[in-house]
């Protein structure tokens, strides 16, 4: 049987690299609903490592704020603009039909 | 042709990695805690000076010069400790609150909105866990004396089930009860005010009655005899109210979840109603 202290500190490496995964997602994703969704699962991974931490109080904050209000918050912020990211002004003008010449 | 389907495999090989590790996940977690028990990093042997220090002094009858008398040494240190910077978070948050509303300054008031939402279905799931939650976020506040949890935790909480109702019942769900932008921050305001009279009250009664007493003071110490008290009485039954911590917890609780609930309603306010009150275009 696995020691429970180091079993714990596996568990805590292991929810630690997928918020290193769905950050990065979030980062390099330009559909920008799909980013938002990524940023609440690493928000999920970063309340389980919490969890693991027997920080309480912590995780209470965390679930509401980083899950639940971070999350549609941007969403409502998405939904009175785009939904994709543009790598530049000109792409972005280009997509609304503006001419970019010189 | 072949292209479309490659990128199709492709994307079916890419959900079938994401599936394995979400199982994964799941596997690790619930076995770990069905065999070892193992939730928590269990406590160590050995505390820091530091973290020995605060467990030894926040709930030691022994010591009441230096205790804060509530058994939730986090609690303890954010109200009681550092109470000051608490207080000082607690403004911030208020003119934060202030800022969103500069956003609907035009807004008048008096539409009628339709308590539309989704289906019937996500209506009456909204509507069960619209008393659970609120529930859950009170007793959060009213115990963050005891056990984890507190006032801005409890707050955030009860905003999430706002934000359920504004997304699944429609923003009319809160014009039809009269939730206004005025009556919310009244409530906002109230918790601020409560917090300030908290801080305030034991220098004033020190004023008055010739003793020292510090601002955000909770217990007595040797060199100012004026403290909150932290046991009530109810016929017989002795209750813990840990001083000024329950108060303090009560207070935030207000303050935050009228607040959010505020910002909530501020950013899913229709457009051209912001508008139609005028002076946007200037």
């Amino acid at each position: 049987m696995i020691e429970q202290a180091s079993l714990c500190t596996l568990l805590l490496a292991l929810f630690m690299t997928y918020a290193i995964i769905l950050t990065y997602k979030t980062l390099t994703e330009t559909n920008l609903v799909k980013a938002i969704i990524y940023s609440a699962g690493q928000a999920i991974a970063y309340t389980l490592a919490l969890v693991l931490l027997a920080a309480p109080d912590l995780v209470l904050a965390y679930v509401a704020v980083g899950v639940g209000m971070y999350t549609v918050l941007f969403l409502f912020v998405v939904s009175r603009t785009e939904n994709h990211e543009y790598e530049s002004l000109e792409e972005a003008l280009k997509a609304m039909g503006v001419d970019v010449d010189e | 042709m072949s292209k479309s389907k490659a990128r199709e495999n492709r994307d079916i090989t890419k959900e079938i990695i994401v599936a394995i590790f979400a199982s994964l996940l799941i596997i690790v977690f619930a076995s770990a805690i069905l065999f070892s028990g193992a939730i928590a990093i269990p406590p160590q042997p050995t505390n820091r000076p530091l973290a020995s220090f605060y467990l030894r002094t926040t709930y030691n009858w022994e010591f009441k010069w230096l205790w804060s008398s509530s058994p939730e040494v986090v609690t303890s240190i954010l109200w009681d400790h550092r109470g000051i910077d608490t207080v000082y978070e607690t403004g911030v948050f208020f003119f934060a609150i202030i800022g969103a509303l500069m956003l609907i300054r035009n807004y008048k008031g008096g539409s009628k909105y339709k308590a539309v939402g989704m289906s019937i279905i996500a209506r009456s799931v909204t509507k069960i866990t619209l008393v659970s939650i609120p529930v859950i976020a009170l007793s959060i506040a009213l115990h963050g004396h005891l056990t984890p949890g507190g006032g801005f935790q409890g707050g955030s909480v009860f905003a999430v089930s706002t934000l359920l109702v504004i997304i699944a019942l429609g923003l009319g769900f809160f014009i039809e009860r009269g939730w206004t932008k005025h009556r919310l921050l009244g409530l906002h305001t109230l918790g601020i005010m409560i917090i300030g009279f908290i801080a305030l009250s034991l220098p004033i009664i020190g004023f008055f009655r010739s003793y020292c007493g510090y601002i955000m003071q909770n217990q007595w110490k040797p060199w100012s005899p004026l403290g909150l008290g932290y046991v009530f009485n109810l016929f017989g039954i002795e209750i813990l109210y840990s001083g000024s911590l329950l108060f303090l917890n009560l207070a935030g609780f207000l303050a935050v979840s009228a607040g959010l609930t505020l910002a909530f309603i501020a950013l899913a306010l229709p457009k051209e109603d912001i508008r139609k009150g005028g002076g946007l275009d200037d």
